[in-house]
């Protein structure tokens, strides 16, 4: 029996040796002319396609992005230790590309598509990083919303599949937190979702890996990183790499979360690289195609008509503003790249509105078309009038004495801030969403406490949850709240009101 | 004029060596100059760089080839 098997791996090994022919291996070569921080010029090596990698001795890899008639300078992707001046340098023919398909679904990659987690991957199909956007003609308008599980953002600055929405903020705003709430909201939505950690701390990726894990998103995401310690080449890289993966799923017809986290220190890589290979450098050192570096990622992100797979990839850039502000170079760029913004502020974070979103400052260009039903018809004039009571609240915050309406304005505002507050890791889904600003416009928490507006607000919900789960059921399915159903939940939320307050509930 | 440059380990014979270069003039031209460079470490073969191209016949590269084909 043994001796068969034997018998049979020899003999397939010799047809496979008889079979080899030799033929010679021609490629080009040039010598490394000269070495320094990340970046090395080349000698030789004549006809180099843009971007294309190259191999230097030792097996560390490096990108061409400088091409000219003596020489190629390149920037190294992996450690410069073992690149010395005069080694050979082999062109590989092919630019950087990213494996895609299932199989990357619950990984962690870096920027050139080699596991980080330590297990072998299997993959059949690759796409080069760099590709162009999609066409005008291959598109089609937003219009499926992608529910975020956070009231403040589904409300008033909907997001829709195939929308490029940025978050932006100061450093601990809670900027990620948004990002990571919305990816693990998606799970029973059929999304796909790619985290994109760009020069971030490696104790940051690995805790929101974790917390990934935790609440079962790796079953339906994957992370591609470039930590803080990787070299600028890498970093540049990471969010073409990561869309090159959404792309790859968007073909088949999926839909796309991509989360580039964040894009200020990746602009911040590209000009340390742009400066090493002597670029000339603009405003705030940036190189001149700094706007054309973020412009370009993000209108691969789309909804794709239905001839071309009918997928779509709806990214979230996040910005990091200094000291709040977000008229710096970069900030503006991209907030005027995107399809809207969300502004997180630190004052409201440390008042303890969380998440602080700035109602009055963020705005959505395209998701309201793609709002559903049940939630346009409640959430029509929030914007508004929470605006109107953050106006307000300025004015009377030392005096005591307002008119009816005022106070009326005032009241109805602290109740809808408070309402608005939502703890992490918990998404509301449509239905919760839609009983809570019904309930809201219909003046159900008038007489609650402030203080307990959360907990009542907690037991209605789990009193609808068990007394109206047909109306639950149709909201979720059909995503729109007939008027039938708007008076059969009014009616549910006023009896629910009658018994907290008889004391049934407290 | 173009400058070959041969790689080739010890073992290989003159004759050997005047052959190859007798088959870079037929495709360069009569005036092609030749150096002759010894590395045993590609075990058998040689490599010829003309013009910043690389011809690799040599067997270290080969079996490194072989090997990637077969095991994968």
């Amino acid at each position: 029996m043994q001796d068969t098997e034997i018998e049979k791996i020899s003999s397939f090994l010799k047809k496979r040796v008889a079979e080899f022919h030799t033929e010679p291996i021609v490629y080009r070569s040039g010598k490394v002319a000269t070495v320094g921080d990340g970046v090395v010029r080349v000698s030789g090596l004549p006809d180099r396609l843009y971007g294309e990698l190259l191999e230097f001795d030792g097996g560390v890899y490096g990108m061409a992005l400088d091409l000219s008639e003596d020489g190629v300078g390149a920037v190294l992707m992996d450690n410069a230790d073992t690149v010395n001046v005069g080694d050979s340098v082999k062109g590989t023919g092919v630019v950087a590309d990213m494996p895609i398909g299932n199989s990357l679904i619950g990984r962690v990659l870096d920027p050139i598509g080699r596991p980080l987690d330590g297990m072998p991957l299997e993959v059949k199909e690759h796409l080069p990083c760099e590709t162009p956007a999609p066409t005008i003609m291959q598109r089609r308008p937003v219009d499926k919303p992608l529910e975020t599980g956070i009231m403040a953002i589904d409300s008033m600055i909907p997001i829709g599949r195939g929308q490029r929405e940025l978050i932006i903020g100061d450093r601990q705003t809670g900027k990620t937190s948004i990002a990571i709430d919305t990816v693990i909201n998606q799970k029973d939505s059929d999304v796909i979702c790619i985290y994109c950690a760009i020069g971030q701390k490696a104790s940051n990726i690995a805790q929101i890996i974790d917390t990934l894990k935790n609440s079962g998103a790796m079953e339906y995401s994957l992370v591609v990183a470039a930590t803080a310690s990787d070299s600028p080449a890498m970093q540049y890289l990471a969010p073409y790499s990561a869309c090159a993966v959404a792309e790859g799923f968007m073909k088949n017809g999926r839909d796309v979360l991509v989360i580039y986290d964040d894009l200020s220190k990746h602009a911040v890589a590209y000009r340390t690289m742009s400066l090493l290979l002597h670029r000339p450098p603009g405003r705030e050192a940036f190189p001149g195609d700094v706007f054309y570096l973020h412009s370009r990622l993000l209108e691969r992100s789309a909804c794709m008509s239905e001839e071309f797979g009918g997928g779509s990839i709806t990214a979230m850039p996040i910005i990091e503003t200094m000291g709040g502000n977000i008229s710096a170079y970069i900030p503006t760029n991209v907030i005027s790249i995107t399809d809207g913004q969300i502004y997180l502020e630190t004052e409201l974070f440390h008042s303890g509105v969380r998440p602080a979103v700035n109602t009055g400052l963020s705005v959505s260009r395209v998701g309201r078309a793609a709002q559903h039903k049940a939630m346009r018809k409640v959430s029509g004039s929030l914007r508004i009038e929470l605006s109107q009571y953050r106006e307000m609240a300025v004015f009377t915050r030392f005096g005591s004495d307002v008119d009816e309406s005022t106070g009326k304005l005032l009241s109805r505002g602290h109740i809808l801030t408070e309402l608005l507050k939502q703890p992490k890791s918990r998404p509301y889904s449509l239905f919760e969403q839609t009983a809570l600003l019904l309930a809201y416009r219909n003046n159900i928490f008038d007489g609650v406490e402030d203080s307990k507006i959360k907990s009542f607000s907690g037991e209605m919900l789990e009193y609808l949850h068990t007394n109206c789960s047909m109306l639950e059921n149709s909201v979720r399915t059909s995503g729109d709240l007939t008027d039938e159903d708007e008076k059969k939940l009014g009616e549910a939320l006023n009896t629910f009101k009658e018994s907290y307050l008889n004391g049934e509930h407290q | 004029m173009k400058t070959v440059i041969i790689t080739a380990a010890e073992n290989m014979s003159d004759e050997t060596y005047n052959r190859i270069c007798s088959g870079f003039k037929e495709k360069l031209g009569e005036d092609a100059e030749f150096k002759r460079i010894t590395d045993n470490g590609i075990i058998g073969g040689f490599i010829a760089e003309v013009d910043g191209e690389i011809y690799d016949l040599s067997i270290s590269s080969q079996l490194k080839k072989m090997q990637k084909e077969i095991i994968g």
